[in-house]
């Protein structure tokens, strides 16, 4: 059956008609396109203000007919602005304890003019006699807003067919092609059956590095952090690809802000909530209105990231996430550094020979423990459903961290009702442990003065933990010690050769 | 090597001081996955061998397409992978990267292909 877009959407057709038609008779270009070349001069080279008023001034003495030209940049940023997807700016506190923003529910900070916890100004001062002068605040976030992108893509012809892709496509032999194959996905479309009968639901993940935006200029360090959105609805060719990524968050620096990213995640999370239960979007490969719901499946960090957005500190003895508890890390005598030795040898197979060898892992030890148990979303669930969230009020330390947990926050995203039926939440990227991995061995391997990981002390540690008669330190005649070539290192040459 | 598939590693290689400079993290990658075998070919078996595996184990996890049944072998594979290099370098090089290693085809068997997780798409 078909239907009539929605009122949202008749107009943004409605508009999008009028832009479309050409600036003057027999013209290629219609009039959007030549805003939006306007606009894309200001944003690709950065060119100021007065060269594109110049510029505009310049095409409408050209043209033929000028109704249709943009007047100025001015004009032109106010017609495409009419088209929607605007970017919102939120003031936030200087030393980001609080965002100044009204959520519509229970949240009303927009009105205050200082921070709740620590009564710093919103704004900078003015100076006297110039009063009516619009206030400047003395720092703000962009946010995004997610939902009029996700109905965006509703709205086009070309995308809106191909969201369903994870629906039409379902394997069936234990071919893994796209995240729709797995176990997390049919975990969750089991746990919520009436979300998966729609097929044009929308599954997102999230993803968040940090970067500096100033890299020749700036000696001080500086930490942006842009939060990006990519669904996986779409095919694996048009997944992930850059026109199907949405920036949502700019979140500004100049400080990493560690566990306190939740702050500046709130309206994000409010905009998702709303999105579990429904939104009205129109889909033009059905010509049907419908209620689009969206979930957060999950979010795509590095090591560090994942620390800030999970909840689970990723430093010091406790850091994997996985093992959690039950980690054997220890710390080195020598080297002072965390080390995973040795806490391999409890995943291999109750009979295995390696479990009964005491001579080649730590020194006199036999590994009779299995592997650490496997948490259900669940489980962690109610460990971390006590703990205080960055953004209530007197935020304090739990108790006992560092010494048997890791937990420093409970994360924003637990306020999301579905992200406990989440079976992978958040999400390690395997490309920097393969680029820390490489590098170790590699500079190891290749024995790079300063990066590897085999020096002096290290061949301290081996001795003390170990026994391996081959990499104990040796004197010379002279009474200094030196370090016998290890079997894995290459010769001389043989670092040439590989050059 | 195909044209674009990695950037010119050999500029970046400086014979006479033995090392590789300015690698960046796509480059890692390709040496990580087809390089590292060729290489290293003049170390001692027992060493090289547990080294091609891991540079094996990366390349089947970062394919396109991957098989259940591959990745629940590759998960009971990996902790000896890691234990018999344990038995050739010392303690200090096994950090938390190394450890996590483990988790890895676990996660790829509950979340689909690693190519869905990781942020080479965001970091151009």
């Amino acid at each position: 059956m078909e239907e009539a877009p929605n009122e949202q959407t008749q107009r943004f057709y409605n508009l999008l008609l009028d832009a479309n038609t050409p600036l003057y008779e027999r013209a290629s270009d219609s009039k959007l396109s030549m805003w939006v070349k306007l606009l894309a001069c200001k944003s690709n080279w950065d060119i100021p203000d007065q060269c594109l008023e110049f510029i505009s001034k310049m095409l409408l003495d050209v043209a033929p007919t000028n109704s249709n030209l943009p007047k100025s940049y001015y004009d032109a940023k106010r017609l495409v602005s009419k088209l929607g997807l605007e970017a919102k700016r939120i003031d936030c506190c200087v030393d980001d304890c609080m965002l100044f923003y009204d959520n519509g529910s229970n949240k009303n900070d927009g009105a205050l003019l200082e921070c709740k916890f620590c009564h710093k100004p919103r704004n900078h001062d003015h100076n006297t006699g110039v009063s009516n002068k619009k206030p400047v605040p003395v720092k703000a976030m962009f946010y995004l807003p997610i939902i009029p992108r996700l109905q965006r893509m509703y709205a086009s012809t070309q995308i809106a067919g191909e969201m369903t892709w994870h629906y039409d496509n379902k394997s069936s032999n234990g071919v893994l092609r796209h995240p729709c194959d797995v176990e997390a996905w049919k975990h969750f479309h089991r746990v919520y059956p009436d979300f998966a009968t729609e097929p044009c639901n929308v599954q997102l993940g999230l993803c968040s590095d940090g970067f500096n935006p100033y890299v020749q200029a700036s000696n001080a360090p500086y930490s942006c952090w842009p939060i990006i959105f990519t669904p996986y609805n779409l095919p694996p060719e048009m997944c992930m690809s850059k026109p199907y990524m949405f920036l949502s968050c700019l979140i500004p620096g100049p400080f990493n802000r560690k566990a306190g990213i939740d702050i500046f995640l709130e309206p994000l999370i409010d905009d998702l909530k709303k999105l579990w239960s429904g939104v009205l979007t129109y889909d033009i490969s059905r010509k049907q209105n419908f209620k689009m719901r969206v979930t957060l499946i999950m979010t795509i960090n590095d090591f560090p990231a994942y620390g800030m957005l999970s909840g689970w500190g990723t430093h010091g003895k406790l850091a994997c996430p996985h093992c959690m508890e039950h980690i054997k890390a220890f710390r080195l005598y020598h080297g002072g550094k965390n080390c995973w030795f040795d806490s391999h040898r409890r995943f291999l197979s109750n009979d295995h020979a390696f479990r009964r060898n005491k001579n080649v892992f730590k020194k006199g030890e036999v590994e009779m423990d299995g592997p650490p148990p496997k948490l259900t979303p669940t489980q962690v669930w109610n460990r971390v459903k006590n703990y205080p969230k960055v953004t209530d009020p007197g935020v304090q330390r739990i108790d006992g961290y560092r010494e048997w947990h890791n937990w420093t926050k409970r994360s924003i995203f637990w306020d999301l009702p579905y992200w406990k039926d989440n079976l992978l939440r958040h999400n390690l990227d395997v490309m920097y442990i393969e680029k820390n991995f490489f590098d170790n061995i590699f500079n190891t391997m290749m024995n790079v003065s300063g990066k590897t990981k085999d020096n002096e002390k290290a061949r301290m540690d081996s001795n003390l933990y170990c026994r391996r008669k081959d990499l104990e330190l040796k004197s010379h005649d002279n009474g200094k010690m030196f370090k016998p070539k290890a079997n894995y290192t290459l010769a001389g040459d043989q670092i040439k050769h590989v050059c | 090597m195909p044209d674009g598939y990695s950037s010119n590693l050999a500029r970046g290689a400086d014979v006479n001081r033995g090392r590789v400079v300015g690698m960046k993290i796509h480059d890692c990658h390709v040496f990580m996955e087809c390089l590292l075998p060729i290489a290293f070919n003049s170390l001692p078996t027992p060493v090289l061998n547990p080294i091609i595996e891991i540079s094996h184990f990366f390349k089947v996890l970062c394919f396109t397409t991957l098989k259940e049944d591959d990745l629940t072998r590759m998960e009971q594979n990996i902790p000896f992978i890691l234990c018999k290099l344990e038995r050739i370098f010392p303690p200090a090089l096994f950090d938390c990267m190394e450890h996590l290693l483990v988790h890895q085809a676990y996660k790829a068997r509950l979340g689909g292909p690693v190519q869905y997780m990781w942020m080479y798409p965001f970091k151009r």
